[in-house]
């Protein structure tokens, strides 16, 4: 037991040794005047924290800026008249071919191998489709695009009550469902 | 108003000065440390002076943060740690290291010097292959010459925490180099 321990010390202080020894190497000579170097041409920490808050506060004016112009030189979405068109095109339309409609892809087509998707004609703002018969959005396009006043104007219509007919009530035939008549039994 | 602007500027300067100072005596104090723990990952000179300066220069960059100055040592040690690893990570695929230098005095034959290196190259694959925490151990135990004082207060370990994992390390070294 004695003699483990022993050879155990002994093996930890050969391994302590090797170690120490792999480790014992210098740097080179201008090692230090090297870092020294190198430190000059690093700022103190406090330029740095200093150039780091001037770069982020630029970083956030410039964000800001844009966020603002963004905002400001954005359009107010106005329904216009033609914005109606792109709702009337539904599939109703289909049956028009004289339509400009996007015409479906063919599915042996040579000229194009990967995958269609399909053509979506943009609305002019967002919102959702309606089915709408095609003469009747061709009416409301003419209507908006020319205005007849002189129709839209309404005139006062005068209706005097009429007389109504005399009206008279006929009784209705009176019976008693007790009695048995004749012809019911037969 | 111009003489208070004047002190405040004269006052800042000087304590500049002061902190570079402090610093040089620390950087004078510590190089070889820094140089070897980087040493000990790398096992390449060229390679662990580039670390060992970049871990200074870092270092001094938030030298003026450091609360406690006389943890620098702790502190340079563990950035230095740090960045060869990393570095090791970057350059393991390009990496060649260099043939280790055993500076022994039992070396006089070229067969006695290649049966040493051997052993060395043996030695650093054993150390490599250990975790981390008992690696960082005895490689400062290797660079302080064991004093558990001194490993402790770098890693800020209890003392009774550094010799067991040193016994481990140990115990693992010695299963491997059989």
């Amino acid at each position: 037991m004695t003699t483990d321990t022993s050879l155990d010390r002994e093996l930890d202080h050969e391994l302590d040794y090797e170690i120490e020894t792999m480790l014992a190497v210098e740097p080179s000579p201008n090692f230090v005047s090297r870092v020294r170097a190198r430190i000059a041409d690093t700022p103190p920490g406090w330029i740095m924290g200093l150039n780091m808050g001037w770069t982020s506060l630029a970083a956030g004016s410039v964000v800001v800026a844009v966020v603002v112009a963004v905002a400001v030189s954005r359009p107010h979405e106005v329904v216009q008249p033609e914005a109606l068109a792109p709702i009337a095109r539904t599939s109703i339309q289909m049956d028009s071919p004289s339509d400009d409609l996007p015409v479906p892809p063919r599915v042996n087509s040579a000229k194009s191998p990967e995958r269609h998707k399909p053509r979506v004609s943009k609305a002019a703002y967002r919102e959702p489709q309606m089915l709408i018969n095609p003469k009747e959005a061709a009416a409301i396009r003419h209507f908006l695009a020319h205005p007849q006043p002189e129709l839209v104007e309404l005139s006062l219509v005068k209706f005097e009550p009429q007389p109504l007919p005399e009206f008279t009530f006929t009784p209705l035939p009176t019976f008693d469902p007790t009695t048995v008549l004749q012809g019911d039994f037969k | 108003m111009h003489e208070y602007t004047e002190r405040l500027a004269a006052t800042a300067f000087s304590m500049e000065q002061d902190l570079q100072r402090e610093f040089e005596a620390r950087l004078i104090e510590s190089s070889t440390l820094a140089f070897r723990v980087a040493y000990s990952v790398l096992r390449n000179s060229e390679n662990a002076e580039d670390v060992a300066q970049e871990a200074f220069a870092k270092s001094y960059t938030n030298f003026r943060r450091l609360r406690d100055r006389d943890r620098f040592r702790a502190w340079l040690v563990r950035i230095t740690w740090r960045m060869a690893i990393n570095r090791l990570r970057s350059d393991r695929r390009r990496s060649l290291r260099e043939t280790v230098p055993v500076e022994t005095s039992i070396t006089p034959t070229p067969v006695q010097s290649i049966i040493a290196q051997e052993r060395a190259a043996q030695l650093w694959r054993a150390i490599d292959s250990l975790p981390d925490k008992l690696r960082l151990v005895v490689v400062l135990a290797g660079i302080e010459e064991h004093d558990i004082r001194e490993v402790a207060a770098l890693l800020r370990l209890p003392e009774g925490t550094v010799k067991s994992r040193l016994f481990l390390a140990r115990q693992r070294l010695k299963e491997l180099m059989q």
